[in-house]
């Protein structure tokens, strides 16, 4: 279990992540949600120690994080980072001499040349290719940053099939950064939503499906726990969670698939509530 | 990813070892070009900084720096990891250059220790600023201008300082900031670099300034033997080491230790310091080529010593007294126009050992040697005995001024002695220091009175004198000129006529720790790098810092 508790971490004056607890299990898969700058890149990096923070320090499996426990820990950026100008074959031995246990396995419908410059590859391929250098560490914990849309649906679904395999055979816990839920709904167990650093929504992928509702109606009633409101002029959108049946609405309730959920919390967000 | 860094360092390097490879084959085919070494010397410094500032430059380049921090490698471990093939890179064109400067060293700018030092401080300084400069230029410039600045600011503090000594306090201290920035870097994360800088920068440029600053407060200049000629040519012998500067501030220095024994026109005589200590030559220096002119070999072992009353003369031949081995040999030289003579020693002096050749006495001659207790007469054949024991001596062509404990006797050698003069009482003899000259007449404090001794007439004249007269010499006029010091007054006053005229008063700038030192050609007054300079010849008060 990775545990980050009362993490804050700033940049400048400004509070990237403040006072964020947040628990992520092997063989459980959580998707990290939120606007631009609501602390979801910040709290990955601080994750796998690429930010250093004072403060309670992150556990990894009950040990403090540090060089040797981020072993454990497999990080894909949302920049892909890595040296351009290697070769295909030197950066599998560069990452291999970095680990002790690395099997470079690639998916089967994936093979790059290994002649060919990191540099060269496509987004995609370069997003794919270090996700298979990522795994090839044999990692308990896969901290994915926002790169999932580099993917053509074809690579998107090798992408999603490597790791699902992955959490299922070797209990892989994954937390991954994401603007939209679209594609990846079926691996998630867990929703996670920041905002301004702080978590705002920490739940179920099938408690929060359904308890997540969409009202269309003039007004609601006062002590209905609406989340945030969308003004189209001739009616409104109502957010309401947690919801239940019991709760007079007086207007249609949809609910919501998980992708809606996402975007409307983030959208919310932008709708000024 | 060591064999990246290594790849990387060997192409950052295979550019530099060909060019050095075509130097060798050029230098070794054709003429030495004055301008290659130089042009070298700084390629290197170059390329010495270049290899530590590209030390995330890949990283920069490629946008690998989240990955390589990604990785399971603590920051130092990855700091190592990264700088330990660029030192070696570093250290093996160091090699290489070292080869090369051995063969052709006639045109470097500068030694191969020194450069080496510099060379090392060039890249540690770099290293340091690896993360916070973006433009290798503007790193270039700062560390070179860094470390040659405290290696010069070293050596205007001590200019006594060795070339080794230098060398590794400039790398030892600019380590400091390689140093700082690997504990920084410790907790250098994927923040912009501005927030790396914010906590870094400030810090490295308090530790560049408490280095300086260090550098400053415990750097002293070891005092050495200094000599100011008649030209105002001022001569810094610090026995590894001699430094030559004119009023016009030219500097010339040679690596041994140059004490001057006698200046005759525009060349000083010079006790030349062998390498490891293992005596010393006689050499003619040039002063206005500043090149030695001749030099002659003395025994192994033998050395002069260091101060130029230590002289005599026979019929105007000047004779120096030379220490053997473990001091317990000694001989004395005669210089004869171009032809040395030594005369070895013959006497056995006991336990004790001889530290002054008190002038000679003519008809016959005779050496006077002075133990510190004890009066030798020794014959031109190299034996002799002692004669009585003394507290002091002196020596005037014929006349000998013995000081007693309680007595002192002015003899007259015609050819035995016969004394003509006798001082009942305490008489200290004032020490003519560096005078160059051997007088005729001598300052004594006679029962805490200060009274001129005159060898030649064989009379005593009291001296209305405040404070104990620093120094004494004859003048180009053959006017006893007596120089006082009092705190920063210098007062310079001249016997004439049976009286004291006060020739000049001066007052040094210098606070704090100084010295002062008297020479024939004037007054130099040596603070903590820095020194002022009184000529009494030309006018007095014109020159210096006199008022």
């Amino acid at each position: 279990m990775i545990e980050v508790s009362d993490l804050t971490v700033r940049y400048g004056r400004k509070r990237a992540v403040d006072a964020l607890s947040i628990t992520v299990r092997q063989g459980e898969s959580v998707l990290l949600a939120g606007a631009n700058g609501s602390g979801k890149t910040t709290l990955l990096r601080s994750m796998c120690g690429l930010l250093i923070h004072r403060g309670k320090p992150v556990r990894v499996d009950g040990r403090t994080l540090n060089h040797r426990s981020r072993r454990r820990i497999a990080y894909i950026p949302a920049s892909i980072s890595f040296y351009d100008s290697l070769r295909v074959g030197e950066a599998i031995r560069l990452h291999a001499s970095c680990f002790q246990d690395f099997t470079y396995r690639p998916p089967a419908e994936f093979e790059i040349e290994r002649h060919r410059r990191v540099g060269t590859l496509s987004k995609g391929e370069k997003t794919l290719f270090i996700l298979s250098l990522a795994l090839a560490t044999h990692p308990n914990y896969l901290l994915i940053d926002d790169v999932i849309h580099f993917l053509d649906p074809h690579l998107r679904e090798l992408f999603l099939k490597t790791i699902l395999g992955l959490i299922e055979e070797q209990q892989l816990g994954l937390l991954m950064a994401a603007q939209s839920a679209f594609d990846i709904e079926g691996i998630l167990d867990r929703v996670v939503v920041l905002d301004k650093g702080k978590i705002v929504l920490d739940e179920a992928v099938e408690r929060l499906k359904g308890s997540f509702v969409r009202v269309y109606s003039d007004r609601l009633a006062a002590n209905l726990p609406v989340v945030f409101t969308r003004d189209w002029g001739d009616f409104k959108e109502f957010f309401l969670y947690p919801y239940s049946d019991r709760m007079e609405t007086g207007g249609r309730v949809d609910f919501l698939t998980l992708s809606e959920i996402v975007h409307a919390t983030i959208g919310g967000k932008y709708g000024g509530h | 990813m060591v064999v990246i860094e290594i790849k990387k360092s060997l192409r950052d390097s295979a550019i530099l070892v060909f060019i050095l490879l075509v130097i060798v084959a050029g230098m070794a085919v054709s003429e030495k070009d004055p301008y290659l070494m130089p042009s070298l010397e700084l390629f290197l410094a170059l390329y010495a900084s270049f290899a530590g500032w590209s030390l995330f430059e890949r990283e920069r380049q490629d946008g690998a720096m989240e990955y390589l921090l990604a990785l399971p490698i603590s920051r130092l471990r990855l700091l190592a990891l990264k700088l330990a093939p660029r030192l070696i890179a570093v250290a093996l064109i160091l090699f290489g250059y070292g080869f090369i400067h051995r063969q052709y060293s006639v045109h470097a700018l500068l030694p191969y220790f020194t450069f080496a030092c510099l060379y090392v401080g060039v890249f540690l300084l770099s290293v340091s600023l690896s993360l916070s400069m973006k433009s290798f230029i503007g790193t270039f410039f700062i560390t070179l201008f860094l470390t040659v600045g405290l290696y010069s600011f070293l050596t205007w503090l001590d200019p006594s300082i060795s070339n080794e000594r230098l060398g590794l306090q400039t790398v030892l201290s600019l380590a400091t900031a390689t140093v700082l920035f690997a504990l920084r870097f410790r907790r250098f994360d994927i923040r912009p670099l501005s927030h790396f800088n914010r906590r870094y920068v400030p810090v490295l440029v308090l530790l560049l300034a408490v280095v300086f600053t260090l550098t400053y407060i415990t750097t002293r200049s070891r005092w050495g033997h200094f000599y100011l000629t008649e030209e105002g040519y001022l001569l810094s012998d610090y026995g590894h080491k001699t430094v030559i500067e004119t009023m016009e501030g030219g500097r010339t220095v040679f690596d041994q230790g140059m004490a001057p024994l006698l200046q005759a026109d525009k060349t000083l005589l010079v006790a030349l310091g062998r390498s490891g200590g293992e005596g010393d030559d006689l050499a003619k220096l040039n002063l206005e080529t500043m090149e030695i002119e001749k030099r002659w070999d003395l025994p192994a072992g033998y050395w002069f010593h260091r101060f130029l009353e230590n002289r005599a003369s026979v019929d105007g031949r000047p004779c120096f007294l030379l220490t053997g081995p473990h001091h317990r040999r000694y001989q004395i030289l005669e210089l004869n126009g171009e032809t040395l003579r030594f005369i070895p020693v013959q006497i056995d002096f006991g336990d004790e050992m001889v530290h002054q050749i008190s002038g000679t006495i003519e008809n016959p001659v005779r050496f006077v040697l002075f133990t510190g207790t004890r009066l030798f007469l020794m014959e031109e054949n190299g034996h002799g005995e002692m004669w009585m024991e003394a507290r002091g001596v002196t020596s005037w062509k014929n006349r000998l001024l013995v000081f007693g404990s309680s007595r002192t006797v002015l003899f007259e050698f015609s050819p035995e002695p016969k004394p003509v003069l006798q001082i009942e009482g305490k008489v200290r003899k004032i020490w003519k220091k560096w005078s160059g000259d051997i007088d005729d007449r001598v300052l004594v404090l006679h029962n805490d009175v200060y009274e001129l001794l005159d060898l030649e007439k064989g009379s005593l004249q009291k001296i209305t004198a405040q404070d104990r007269p620093y120094h004494y010499a004859t003048n180009r006029e053959g006017n006893l000129r007596i120089v006082w010091l009092k705190r920063d007054e210098i007062t310079v006053s001249e016997w004439v006529q049976d009286r004291l005229r006060v020739e000049a008063t001066w007052y040094t700038r210098i606070e704090g720790l100084k010295l002062t030192r008297v020479f024939p050609a004037g007054v130099v007054v040596y603070g903590r790098a820095k020194r002022e300079v009184f000529r009494f010849d030309p006018p007095p008060a014109g020159l210096g810092d006199g008022k």
